[in-house]
């Protein structure tokens, strides 16, 4: 961004262009008459290595004129820098537009001699306009006149973001102390804002390069926008006697008369660095006010109010230093009271209450930015005690005006708080549909327990048959292992119990319930021989010698004299026992 | 047993370097988790960078959608003057959280300074914003089998059910019911957009050359009503016409043909 920070010119002394036009019978301006241009050197006479100036002064409007890009400068010869401007000039009873272009050159160390940049053609208003040609004379000790020369000086060359500053633009007096004014002062830099500070002419001496001579001054402010290394340079037109306006005059100077000589002129580029403020230490309610300041106690044009009734409260905010930029503080949100802000340059707010339950105005919160210190100065306006009758306002008022006064964004988020896997909402995810269903399968499980449950309630024959034949099996394992082991007692007390297990279903009865008789009962009834039962009667009486008052059979006398007949017993109970096996 | 340990050894150490090297595959050759995305764009935004921050924010929210993650790329892309982008991720956190207060707050200043009006919703669909569409699925399915559990359970296990165990049936399926409004409202607003670019010609036909209706801007809602070829009918306010698909995006972008 290019900023060129155009200052009006004023009123000058009479006669004053600018007077003339707030008069009813206003002069013309000459845009119909023959445009002219003329070109020359300043100065016409230099030696190598010098810096010269070459102007051309056209008599028409600067966005009439079609310039070309590239003049035919002599060879080496280089401008390093170009710059125009435009003024409008009071010449005979009418206004004149004057363009001038101005190209700085440094003379090349050649050889001396008279080098002519030739006539060229330019276009003005769509007409074609020569400029004739112009010869710099280059010799080995040319006369020095002393050049006119634009100053510029700044308050500070390290500023803040927003930072008013001064900028002083100086034309020094010439020989015999004459002083001449300037006009159409232009300050042309990047990232520059005019600041609110109007004008300021003087004439006073200063101290030009460890000289006092007294300079025509003329004082702005201009605001950074842009922060990093930025560069500004001065323009201004020589304008004679035409001030902008009354003018003090400090020292002994001399005003020339007759027509002002009105000359480009530039000064050198002054550099300053911009920084922004500081995050830290910010303090609420900053509004990018900048400087020192001291407010004054907030004035509240009553304290007794109804609910609805507009109250004013009025701020008053002074600062420390000349260039300080006050940027009113913000109305707070409120849900109790409506509050608007005042229009620039008033700095207060209408307040008007919402609800009889307050006891004071808000507070509300603002700071500014001191660049001196590089802190911020808190400058929050105090709450005001009030008293507030009549009832509170519909609530969907209140709730309107709130969200109107809203205004902000939150804060960046530190926490990505909960995830989830895809913004596509579960209701269109097969597997969430499925997922869903889960619950199907556990009540078919249930479904089947049930079914089995109840069939087995209904079939309790076959679930004692079930159970006997689990149990036998069980037992025909423990009676192998007797067996492998040579114990004979074991055995047959096993094969009672089976037996007992296997004739039980029938009955039916607990198999411990059952004795010798009942399982005959059972055999017997299956038609078997007296023999078989025969058997199973010594089985019984051996086992149940247990409850008997020697129950220890492996030591009672003569069990191994018997072994063989036990071995054999045993052997007999087998058929017998499956047989009662297979009548479950 | 021997022989049995023999052969559990390396069917474990195959599942364990499996699950390594599908955990390594997953963490990505030099790719970064979705929190690490999004820390890293909280750090790029405090430092002013707000495009590196908003890539950042976005690529955590690819990763791992989340509320803070979409908030955070609202607001930087918000800054860098996206208000159509900025709307719809704040449009996306509520889509997830419908009471992250941040992402509703943000939504509402950016419509005021743009002076933006929100779609209109149906019942349901407003109903449907109360709660997140995963809240409103599992509660259906909660309701459905808590009902059909307080039915079949009771007399499965005890025998007869009792007065409360009807109660809470009738209760569970009546919420039940009515979380079929909620579903429903989630899967109606699954059509609403948010215009992205300046000046959006909403036209007349599904066409290049058809005549504009208006040209909508950055960040007014829309409801897709259906896609034709290159376009989408969409509805805008009062305003229907049709919109090229690249020039807004679905807050939910996972519905059919809305990743443009």
């Amino acid at each position: 961004m290019l900023g060129i920070i155009r200052l009006a010119h004023g009123q000058t002394a009479n006669p004053s262009p600018a007077n003339w036009i707030l008069n009813t019978r206003q002069e013309t301006v000459a845009l119909s008459t023959r445009a002219s241009a003329k070109s020359y050197f300043d100065p016409a006479m230099a030696s190598p290595g010098d810096l010269v100036f070459l102007r051309v002064e056209v008599s028409g409007t600067e966005s009439s004129i079609s310039w070309p890009s590239r003049l035919a400068w002599p060879p080496d010869w280089i401008p390093l820098m170009d710059t125009r401007g435009q003024l409008t000039r009071y010449h005979g009873n009418q206004y004149d537009p004057l363009t001038t272009y101005l190209y700085e050159l440094k003379i090349p160390k050649t050889a001396p001699g008279q080098y002519t940049l030739p006539a060229f053609s330019i276009s003005c208003a769509g007409a074609p306009l020569q400029v004739p040609a112009t010869s710099l004379t280059v010799t080995g000790d040319s006369p020095k006149a002393p050049p006119l020369e634009l100053g510029v000086e700044v308050s500070s060359r390290a500023l803040y973001l927003g930072q008013p500053f001064r900028v002083r633009v100086l034309l020094p007096a010439g020989p015999q102390n004459q002083i001449q004014a300037l006009r159409e002062i232009h300050v042309i830099g990047k990232g520059l804002m005019s600041g609110q500070d109007s004008q300021r002419e003087s004439i006073q001496v200063v101290n030009d390069h460890g000289t006092l001579r007294p300079s025509f001054v003329a004082d702005l402010s201009l605001i950074p926008i842009q922060s990093g290394p930025l560069t500004l340079f001065a323009q201004a037109y020589t304008a004679g006697r035409e001030f902008g306006g009354p003018i003090t005059i400090r020292g002994r100077v001399t005003l020339s008369g007759g027509e002002p000589d009105y000359r480009l002129l530039v000064s050198e580029p002054v550099k300053i660095a911009v920084q922004p403020v500081p995050q830290e230490g910010q303090l609420p309610g900053f509004t990018g006010a900048m400087g020192r300041f001291y407010a004054d106690p907030p004035t509240l044009g009553t304290n007794r109010i109804h609910t609805g009734q507009p109250v004013h409260l009025q701020l008053g905010f002074h600062g420390y230093n000349e260039f300080a930029r006050l940027v009113p503080p913000q109305p707070p949100a409120s849900s109790d009271w409506q509050i608007v802000a005042d229009e620039p340059p008033s700095v207060g707010f209408t307040l008007v209450p919402l609800t009889d339950t307050v006891k004071s105005t808000p507070a509300i919160p603002f700071c500014s930015f001191d660049p001196e210190t590089g802190r911020y100065c808190d400058l929050t306006i105090p709450p005001i005690p009030v008293e507030v009758s009549g009832p509170s306002l519909p609530q969907n008022f209140r709730e309107t005006d709130v969200g109107a006064d809203r205004g902000s964004l939150t804060a960046m988020v530190d926490k990505p708080g909960r995830s989830r896997g895809t913004l596509v909402p579960p209701q269109c995810r097969p597997s969430d549909w499925f997922g869903a269903l889960m619950p199907l399968f556990g009540f078919m499980l249930l479904w089947l327990w049930d079914r089995r449950r109840r069939w087995r309630a209904a079939h309790p024959d076959w679930v004692r048959r079930k159970n006997a034949r689990k149990a036998l099996k069980k037992i025909r394992r423990a009676l192998n292992r007797a067996e492998a082991d040579g114990d004979m007692v074991g055995c047959l007390t096993l094969t009672a119990t089976a037996l007992k297990v296997a004739a039980a279903p029938h009955f039916p009865a607990q198999p411990d319930a059952l004795t010798c008789s009942d399982v005959l009962v059972q055999w017997m009834a299956a038609g078997h021989d007296r023999a078989s039962a025969a058997t199973v009667r010594q089985i019984f009486a051996i086992a149940d010698r247990r409850f008997s008052a020697d129950p220890d059979l492996k030591n009672s006398p003569g069990l191994e004299q018997h072994r063989s007949a036990l071995i054999r017993l045993v052997h007999q109970a087998g058929p017998v026992l499956d047989d009662l096996e297979g009548r479950l | 047993m021997q022989a049995l340990g023999h052969g559990i050894r390396p069917f474990c150490t195959f599942w364990i370097l499996a699950w390594l090297l599908a955990t390594d595959t997953s963490a990505g050759a030099g790719s970064m988790t979705g929190r690490e995305w999004f820390d890293r764009g909280l750090a790029l935004s405090r430092q002013g960078l707000f495009p590196e921050a908003s890539q950042a924010f976005e690529n955590s929210a690819d990763l791992r959608p989340t509320a803070g993650a979409y908030v955070d790329l609202g607001l930087a892309e918000w800054h860098q003057g996206h208000a159509g982008k900025a709307i719809l991720a704040w449009k996306r956190a509520l889509w997830i959280a419908p009471a992250n207060s941040q992402a509703r707050e943000n939504e509402a200043v950016a419509r005021q300074m743009l002076d933006l009006e929100d779609a209109d919703l149906l019942w349901y669909e407003e109903a449907s914003t109360w709660l997140s569409p995963y809240a409103w699925i599992w509660l259906s399915a909660a309701m459905l089998w808590l009902a059909a559990s307080s039915l079949v359970l009771p007399v499965v296990l005890f025998g007869a059910r009792r007065d409360w165990h009807r109660l809470v049936a009738a209760i569970a399926l009546a919420v039940f019911f009515l979380s079929l409004i909620g579903n429903a409202g989630v899967v109606g607003r699954m059509n609403l957009g948010v215009v992205l670019g300046e000046s959006v010609p909403l036209r007349l036909t599904p066409t290049t050359q058809g005549e504009v209706i208006a040209n909508l801007s950055s960040g007014e809602s829309l409801r897709r009503l259906r896609s034709l070829g290159h376009f989408d009918l969409v509805q805008c306010a009062n305003l229907t016409g049709w919109l090229a698909p690249d020039q807004y995006a679905l807050v939910c972008p996972g519905s059919v043909s809305s990743e443009h």
